[in-house]
């Protein structure tokens, strides 16, 4: 398999830990990446705020370079990726709009690439394929696995996973040998863009997803996006300090999870987290 | 030659009042093998129902066209006009300039009254060329099914029933009562309900 | 439900199923297949030794698998007939050939291993379809209420079993999962009804009001329980029903205007996230039990039974009746009537009207000697047939075959096959005129020469 790559701002600067796992677990299990050249930002989240045209259009233009390399795109950043499904979903199914982006970006959509999840990727994957990569399982691990809310949210756009309970990040673990926590929080928002003009609340928001986590004994959680990272990770200490709690939950990328398990060095990845990864696997 | 009579409704202003009725009574009165066109304000109340039957005897009509309401609403009462005139009641076209007509086109009486004209020429046509019809006759078992035991195929049976009719009650499960045996109080009495 | 049982004009097939009807208005033909009941009917007394000695325990569908039955077993108390069945699927005798108790303590000898179905036929003049509803699968659309994995947010279904004497529990409302007594209930009405983004578009109807005959319920057997209602709207026209509703709320029961987001489990409590949108809140309530209103959806069967049978149903599943306002209980199949929810969901009020609506109907069918048909049906010419046989593919309602017929041609006799219309069935809806290609099938009153001359006026 062969997908073009779409990193997005994000996994080349404050999650480069995500890239850099994606493409090396990928690797591993025969995934062939080529990073598309001319990509834009997805201008998530200001650009859709404004203009729903400039918020189609900016990732229709990274998509479209995706088909003329005659491959579907692969965008790992949840917002990147439900930026650009939804530019997907407007052209295949609007052509009004369709006609007005192709105007914008100056080229045409032959609607032949498809948008696609690092879930929907990791799920194309047989299943013994990846319990052979796995070198050093995360025997008694016990993970939470975070979706967060724009990676299946609309569920008739973002048709990744049930929108309400999704499971695909948990086969996943379950495949590492790790233990995938049931708990009810694996859609709740963290507050993510809104982070800067409401900080009490998106503290609040973090703060409850981590106790959820923390009482539904998880040791560590998994992430597939950015923010939802940025918002558990970075922010655990403003947390703790604003609710007087001791949280020391490590947050990690799914794929650097993967990375981990199937002994890649992960060294590098896990020196760019706040809070320190300690994945204590039991003998 | 046959005797055409063409009759139109205003149905109050449902139809007079977006359709120029004089002027597809003009139109209409064109027609071949139409002798006669009459309006009433409401073909379908007793008056109307009486112009019609004097209009048929009067003009010695074999074939009659009215443009009222849908058909799924009079056609029944307007083929006993003609059965009460002496006619098969079968020779009976009705046009629905209402439904079809002048509720949809409310905002353009012109297209309206001329679409009232076009329908009504093709039912002067078309009626020309019917035939009376005998309906068949056909017996009955008297005996009725009821599929489903819950309380609707209960009551039901019972009513059939108690009239002397014999009932077949069928349930797909062990016990009839179905949902309804399930429940306990039954609002907004709270009387139980098994 | 046992006068129906007592009546001399009612017989009554439990465990049966309709296979297949034939004929039209007043002249049906049913196939009805009876089940294997392995109890003599005849000989039992239903005295109900054979149930405490079972010794399989299954979940009861009748309970809504809150509670257990044996492998023989009656599904409640007052069942009619009040005579044991044996679930074949569950009995180990007539699974493995083992067991056998039930035959040992019969003390009338009427359990019979060897029972077989039967199949029998009716001839009857009507039909009333009465199959009622079942109540949607809510686990498959609500991953936020726990999808079923939290075995104390129930339906109202079970709630019914849980509050009712004869019940699993007798009665007491006590947690599915641990037999507490809870001191908190909360209800969410309109799961999945009222929902065309998962769930089904329509108003069940009879929520609101049982509802808040279960709240009233709870605050009537547990005065210090807490009661939470959420809904959307209060929708509750009918007589004496808004005074219901009233009642509720005198009776305790708290009214929250919004949705429930999320229920979560948080030690031995649920955690049930909502929006208070009368006051622009989020709330959250610490509950013991979550009642959910689920939508009303046809029986199971519905869909396939209307098929046997042979009349429409719309995209729910639920049976159309000839026209919304003025015929309610008629189908678009002459002979065949309408009662209950397998129309639409309703309450028991509107229920037992619309099945005495039916009733009436089917009285008034079978009052008549014979039957005036209309007359206007299609024909065939039997020159211009061809026996190609489209017409009795196209017909909905299954009144064309095909039979043979003798001429003599040029002196010599020939047999050969044409369309034959059987005016019993055949609803006059012209399908089989516009399928025929030597235009050998007509339509009374919409030949095609009747058509023909409309176009040629229309074309003036």
């Amino acid at each position: 398999m062969k997908l073009a790559y779409y990193p997005g701002c994000s996994l080349h600067s404050s999650s480069k830990g995500y890239s850099d796992s994606f493409v090396a677990v990928c690797k591993k299990l025969g995934i062939e990446l080529e990073e598309i050249p001319d990509w834009v930002c997805c201008g998530a989240s200001s650009a859709h705020s404004v203009s729903h045209l400039l918020s189609l259009a900016l990732p229709a233009h990274t998509l479209v370079q995706a088909e003329k390399m005659g491959l579907d795109m692969v965008a790992p950043c949840a917002a990147c990726y439900q930026r650009a499904k939804f530019a997907e979903y407007e052209m295949l199914n609007n052509p009004e709009m369709k006609a007005k982006i192709e105007q914008v970006i100056e080229m045409e959509y032959k609607g032949k690439s498809r948008v696609l999840s690092v879930l929907e990727v990791l799920s194309m994957i047989e299943e013994d394929k990846i319990k052979a990569a796995v070198t050093r399982p995360l025997t008694g691990v016990k993970v939470a696995c975070y979706y967060g809310c724009v990676l299946v949210r609309p569920p008739h756009i973002c048709n990744v996973d049930d929108p309400e309970n999704p499971t695909k990040m948990d086969r996943i673990v379950a495949l590492l040998g790790g233990e995938p926590v049931d708990w009810p929080y694996k859609t709740e928002c963290c507050g993510a863009s809104h982070i800067f003009t409401m900080k009490d609340a998106c503290l609040k928001l973090g703060r409850d997803i981590l106790q959820v986590a923390k009482d539904a004994g998880a040791d560590i959680i998994a992430v597939a996006c950015p923010l939802c990272h940025v918002n558990l990770d970075m922010r655990q200490t403003q947390i703790n300090k604003k609710f007087g709690t001791s949280f020391n939950i490590p947050v990690v990328y799914i794929t650097e999870l993967m990375a981990d398990a199937m002994g890649i060095d992960t060294s590098d990845m896990f020196r760019r987290h706040f809070v320190p990864v300690e994945i204590k696997r039991q003998a | 030659m046959k005797r055409i009579g063409v009759f139109l409704c205003h149905c109050g202003t449902n139809i007079g009042g977006v359709v120029d009725i004089a002027k597809v009574a003009e139109e209409v009165a064109k027609l071949p093998n139409v002798v006669t066109v009459q309006e009433n304000k409401y073909s379908c109340s007793e008056p109307g129902q009486e112009s019609i039957l004097k209009g048929i005897k009067e003009h010695n009509l074999d074939r009659v066209v009215i443009a009222a309401c849908s058909p799924r609403m009079h056609e029944n009462t307007f083929r006993g006009v003609l059965e009460r005139a002496g006619l098969n009641p079968y020779l009976l076209e009705m046009v629905n300039v209402r439904e079809h007509n002048s509720w949809v086109h409310a905002n353009e009486p012109e297209k309206a009254t001329q679409k009232s004209i076009d329908l009504i020429r093709k039912a002067v046509f078309k009626v020309a060329k019917l035939e009376p019809l005998q309906p068949s006759k056909i017996g009955i078992t008297k005996k009725a099914l009821v599929i489903g035991g819950g309380i609707a195929g209960i009551q039901a049976a019972l009513d059939i029933a108690d009239a002397g009719h014999q009932v077949i009650l069928v349930e797909r499960e062990a016990t009839i009562g179905g949902k309804m045996a399930m429940l306990d109080k039954t609002f907004p009495t709270l009387d139980c309900s098994a | 439900m046992s006068a129906a049982a007592q009546h001399p004009n009612i017989t009554l097939y439990t465990l049966a199923q309709v296979e297949k009807v034939e004929g039209y208005i007043g002249n049906f033909e049913v196939t009805i297949r009876l089940k294997a009941r392995y109890v003599d009917m005849k000989k039992c007394t239903g005295c109900g030794i054979c149930e405490t000695k079972c010794p399989t325990k299954v979940v009861s569908e009748f309970d809504q698998g809150l509670g257990k039955r044996p492998a023989i077993y009656k599904p409640f108390p007052q069942a009619v007939p009040n005579k044991p069945v044996i679930d074949a699927a569950n009995c180990r005798k007539l699974k493995e050939g083992k067991c056998g108790v039930c035959a040992k303590v019969c003390p009338t000898g009427a359990i019979n291993y060897e029972d077989q179905d039967q199949i029998i036929t009716e001839k009857v003049g009507a039909i009333v379809m009465a199959t009622g509803f079942d109540l949607i699968d809510w686990t498959k659309y609500y991953g936020e209420y726990g999808g079923g994995k939290y075995p104390d947010v129930i339906t109202g279904l079970q709630f019914e079993r849980l509050v009712n004497a004869s019940g699993p529990t007798g009665g007491k409302i006590k947690r599915p999962s641990d037999g507490k007594v809870p001191e908190t209930v909360v209800f969410i009405k309109c799961v999945s009804s009222r929902d065309d983004t998962k769930g089904k578009a329509y108003c069940s109807r009879a929520c609101c009001m049982y509802t808040a005959k279960h709240a009233i319920q709870v605050k009537e057997k547990l005065p210090n329980c807490d009661v939470y209602v959420f809904y959307m709207d209060v929708r509750t026209p009918g007589k004496a029903y808004d005074e219901f509703f009233e009642r509720a709320k005198k009776a305790g029961a708290k009214y929250i205007r919004g949705r429930v987001s999320k229920i979560y489990q948080q030690g031995d409590k649920y955690i049930v996230k909502g929006e208070d949108t009368l006051v622009g809140q989020n709330v959250q309530v610490e509950a013991d039990l979550v009642v959910l209103a689920n939508a009303m959806v046809p029986d199971r069967d519905a869909i396939k039974t209307a098929q046997i049978v042979g009349f429409s149903y719309d995209k729910d599943g639920f049976y159309t009746e000839a026209h919304p306002k003025l015929q309610p209980v008629e189908t678009n199949t002459g002979g065949v009537f309408l009662a209950g929810c397998c129309q639409g969901p309703k309450d028991i009020p509107d229920t037992v009207a619309q099945a005495s609506a039916a009733a009436a109907k089917v009285i008034m069918l079978l009052s008549k000697d014979e039957l005036i048909a209309n007359p206007m049906i299609a024909f065939v010419n039997t020159e211009l047939c061809s026996g190609c046989g489209l017409c009795t593919k196209i017909c909905p309602y299954r009144a064309i075959t095909l039979e043979t017929i003798t001429e003599r041609v040029h002196g010599h006799e020939i047999k050969r096959d044409v369309a034959s219309v059987n005016s019993g069935l055949c609803q006059g809806c012209g399908a089989c005129t516009a399928e025929c290609r030597s235009g050998a099938i007509n339509l009374k009153g919409f030949t095609n020469s009747q058509i023909l001359a409309e176009v040629e006026a229309a074309c003036r």
